[in-house]
């Protein structure tokens, strides 16, 4: 009788469990979770900036603030990162490397935010694959930017040393946003 | 006394592993096979495809020097000079070829990239300045 009663109990809590963590944040939680995620990343650009990466393409980097992309996309939703990745790129551009850097990360993570959304929906690639897409889908939105200012097209020849490094980093950062989820609850 | 001690330890940790498992509402893995395959399949053909690009490497005869897409300047790689490119007043890199390679010795652009190429001497090989929207490029 009194097991039943624990076992019952259990499940109830199981449920309750469940439902807040596949339910998104909103109001207040969400206004607040998007500041701590928006410095996060900022935090995350900083120490990006201090590794020098000489591709003729600048803004190419580790691609390390996409860490926060990733988990906000799966935790907050599409428009809370947006939100969070514009206000991101706009204050480090300023704060931490030139203001150019600006259009061409806005253009890579634009093309990465699309591609990741799109992955995940389509729920082939688990999360390591989504952030492998995203990576090279920011390269890739950065060399379209770059190449149309340009108005030379000799740029894409990039694509292959920085797909490289996007599929490499993009696997790493996808292996660390699914550990943080899987161990952190929001 | 043991038996029932042991028990509640086991259903302590049964319901910790459940905790754990609930924070994604599955058990969903953090990488799989598709994935396996996407990064190794990118990592394989670009690294064949660096590879066969320098394998056929073709020593470059013209330097081509376009300036945000229109031609500046066609020079041979055989004779050693120093030019100076400078479309807009603001703006210069200064373009040396000796030895039969092409570089960029100075420039006034904010992050000096363009300067760190190095054994810039074959076909398809490129040298750019983007805040200068100027791209050297290796021709026949």
């Amino acid at each position: 009788m009194v097991g039943n009663e624990e076992s019952d109990n259990k499940i109830n809590n199981e449920k309750q469990k469940q439902d807040k963590s596949t339910q998104k944040p909103s109001g207040n939680r969400l206004v607040a979770l998007c500041g701590v995620f928006t410095a996060l990343a900022m935090i995350l650009s900083y120490l990006e900036s201090l590794v020098p990466v000489s591709v003729a393409v600048p803004g190419i980097k580790l691609g390390l603030a996409n860490l926060i992309t990733i988990i906000s996309l799966k935790k907050l939703g599409l428009k809370p990162t947006i939100v969070i990745s514009v206000s991101r790129i706009v204050l480090s551009g300023i704060l931490f490397s030139n203001v150019a850097v600006i259009g061409y990360s806005l253009a890579g993570a634009a093309l990465s935010i699309l591609v990741m959304l799109i992955t995940s929906k389509i729920k082939i690639f688990s999360i390591t694959g989504i952030s492998i897409c995203g990576a090279i889908a920011h390269n890739f939105g950065q060399l379209i930017v770059a190449a149309i200012f340009l108005e030379n097209a000799r740029i894409f020849y990039y694509m292959s040393v920085l797909s490289i490094a996007g599929a490499v980093f993009g696997c790493i950062i996808g292996l660390v946003a699914g550990s943080i989820m899987k161990n952190i609850n929001l | 006394m043991n038996d029932v001690s042991g028990e509640n330890m086991k259903e302590k940790r049964d319901s910790q592993d459940e905790s754990i498992n609930q924070n994604d509402g599955k058990k969903e893995k953090i990488i799989n096979k598709a994935d396996i395959i996407l990064g190794l399949s990118i990592i394989l053909i670009c690294a064949v495809f660096l590879l066969v690009r320098k394998i056929i490497k073709k020593p470059g005869y013209t330097v081509k020097i376009t300036v945000a897409g229109e031609v500046v300047m066609e020079v041979p790689l055989s004779e050693d000079a120093e030019y100076i490119i400078s479309k807009s007043e603001e703006k210069y890199n200064i373009v040396k070829v000796s030895d039969g390679e092409v570089m960029v010795t100075d420039a006034n652009c904010r992050d000096h990239i363009c300067m760190n190429y190095e054994d810039v001497d074959s076909v398809g090989e490129t040298i750019i300045c983007l805040p200068h929207k100027m791209v050297i490029e290796v021709c026949e």
